[in-house]
């Protein structure tokens, strides 16, 4: 797998940074977008990533925002010649008790961040993906998928990863026929680290970018296991 | 006499299951949300005593909970709740290519999924002291990820999927307690969701409101495994 051009989303995920790590490692040149609140604490951990640290560019926006994704889709333009992969890992939970006092201002905040911002930075990155390997990438939780037997204090956020899964599908739809295919990377929310060991990431760091595999739409776990929407 | 309240009663497939059940002996507190539409009002007339409108906005925390309040002082239980009510979108062909409209796709997203959070939430306090503790939630096949094959409608079916994982979870979360649930996938049906009457689809809403009925009221493996399942008994996968 040759280094190539990838944008994260979401990079204060845990996950997300370990992806990073090793993608730089290998001599990707990587953007790595923070969407959380604590973005000047996230953007630290990323200097002593080591390697090239020409090769990797940071910036913090607010992915509800249009006006703010599209100042990524500048520093994309002008730090990269091409995008070959988009990692979504924007990732926003809160429970909800239905008996004790649920909040939709949190469910409907869940949608936004979870569903929502993922489409609006993908909108505005896909005109720089057009020459590029156009491989589209999201991290998710097992509590998004119908087929896990737990999730009942999540119930919003489950909601929020079912419409992102949605959304996934229908883009698969369209863009597929332009040659774009899609990742979805589910991982366990609960776990420390969501799962994600050394190898396992080293395992998802090359899956997500595997681009000899043109299958057009895979949803696995982080051993590898194929995942049920 | 069992006691249910409807959501989108005003027309349609909401309009159609509130007659069934009237004319099945129950009570029935049904939510309107169109003020000059006068159908629910007629029909209410013709079974006074046993039908109380009461405004709802499924997409206001306001509205649902005075719905409730409403619904609480006309009855001491609900025994079923049929969760009708949504909205559909003339902006449903845009695509990410062309743009999205996100202030759009949040209006739906507030009724079409979490309206079914508030209402649940709301008459927890009645359906608990109900004695058949049924939720019935209408869905749609455009909320089957597996089975999607549409290029646009992202709103609509992010809020139908997200409705079925939402049903899904409060299946988790309440069947301790003795709730059981229904999801129905109505088929295309002759109804007003786009504002007028859309003549060109395939079923008449009384037609679909009678076979919902009796998969709504009566048992079945359903009580033990929630599926997606449309008006002909057909089982619909996620």
């Amino acid at each position: 797998m040759s280094a190539g051009f990838v944008v994260v989303v979401g990079a204060e995920h845990k996950a997300a940074e370990r992806l990073c790590r090793l993608w730089l490692s290998e001599g990707w040149t990587v953007l790595a977008s923070f969407t959380g609140e604590g973005g000047g604490e996230d953007r630290s951990r990323y200097e002593d990533f080591g390697g090239d640290s020409r090769k990797l560019h940071t910036i913090a926006i607010d992915p509800r925002d249009s006006e703010s994704v599209q100042s990524l889709s500048e520093l994309a333009a002008s730090v990269m010649e091409r995008i070959d992969m988009v990692v979504v890992a924007i990732d926003r939970r809160r429970e909800t008790r239905l008996r004790d006092g649920m909040s939709c201002e949190d469910v409907l905040a869940m949608y936004e961040y979870n569903a929502l911002a993922p489409l609006r930075t993908i909108e505005a990155l896909l005109p720089l993906m057009e020459d590029g390997m156009k491989r589209l990438c999201f991290l998710s939780d097992v509590r998004g998928s119908f087929a896990a037997g737990h999730g009942s204090d999540y119930a919003g956020y489950g909601m929020s990863l079912a419409a992102k899964h949605m959304s996934v599908k229908i883009m698969s739809n369209s863009l597929g026929p332009r040659g774009y295919t899609f990742r979805i990377l589910t991982l366990n929310g609960e776990r420390e680290g969501f799962g994600l060991t050394e190898e396992a990431a080293l395992r998802a760091s090359r899956w997500l970018a595997d681009f000899t595999d043109e299958s057009l739409l895979k949803l696995e776990n982080e051993l590898a296991e194929p995942v049920p929407f | 006499m069992h006691t249910a309240f409807v959501t989108g009663a005003d027309r349609g497939l909401g309009l159609e299951l509130t007659r069934g059940l009237l004319e099945r002996g129950w009570r029935v507190i049904a939510g309107r949300y169109l003020e000059n539409w006068h159908e629910l009002t007629e029909l209410a007339g013709r079974h006074e005593g046993r039908a109380v409108v009461v405004p709802l906005d499924i997409g206001s925390d306001r509205s649902v909970r005075d719905a409730a309040n409403l619904a609480g002082a006309s009855a001491d239980a609900i025994d079923l709740v049929i969760h009708n009510a949504a909205v559909s979108t003339s902006l449903k062909d845009l695509t990410i290519a062309g743009g999205l409209n996100y202030e759009d796709m949040i209006r739906i997203y507030n009724i079409n999924a979490i309206g079914m959070l508030r209402v649940t939430e709301a008459l927890l306090y009645l359906t608990d002291a109900g004695t058949m503790k049924r939720q019935c939630i209408v869905s749609s096949e455009a909320g089957s990820i597996e089975r999607c094959s549409r290029e646009a409608w992202y709103g609509y079916c992010m809020s139908k999927a997200a409705l079925n994982m939402g049903a899904v979870r409060l299946h988790e979360n309440l069947h301790a307690d003795g709730y059981t649930f229904r999801l129905l996938h109505p088929g295309w049906m002759k109804t007003y969701m786009s504002g007028s009457k859309n003549e060109e689809a395939e079923l008449e809403a009384d037609v679909v409101a009678e076979a919902a009925l009796r998969y709504f009221i009566g048992p079945g493996e359903e009580d033990h495994r929630l599926v997606m399942k449309d008006w002909a008994g057909g089982e619909w996968p996620w």
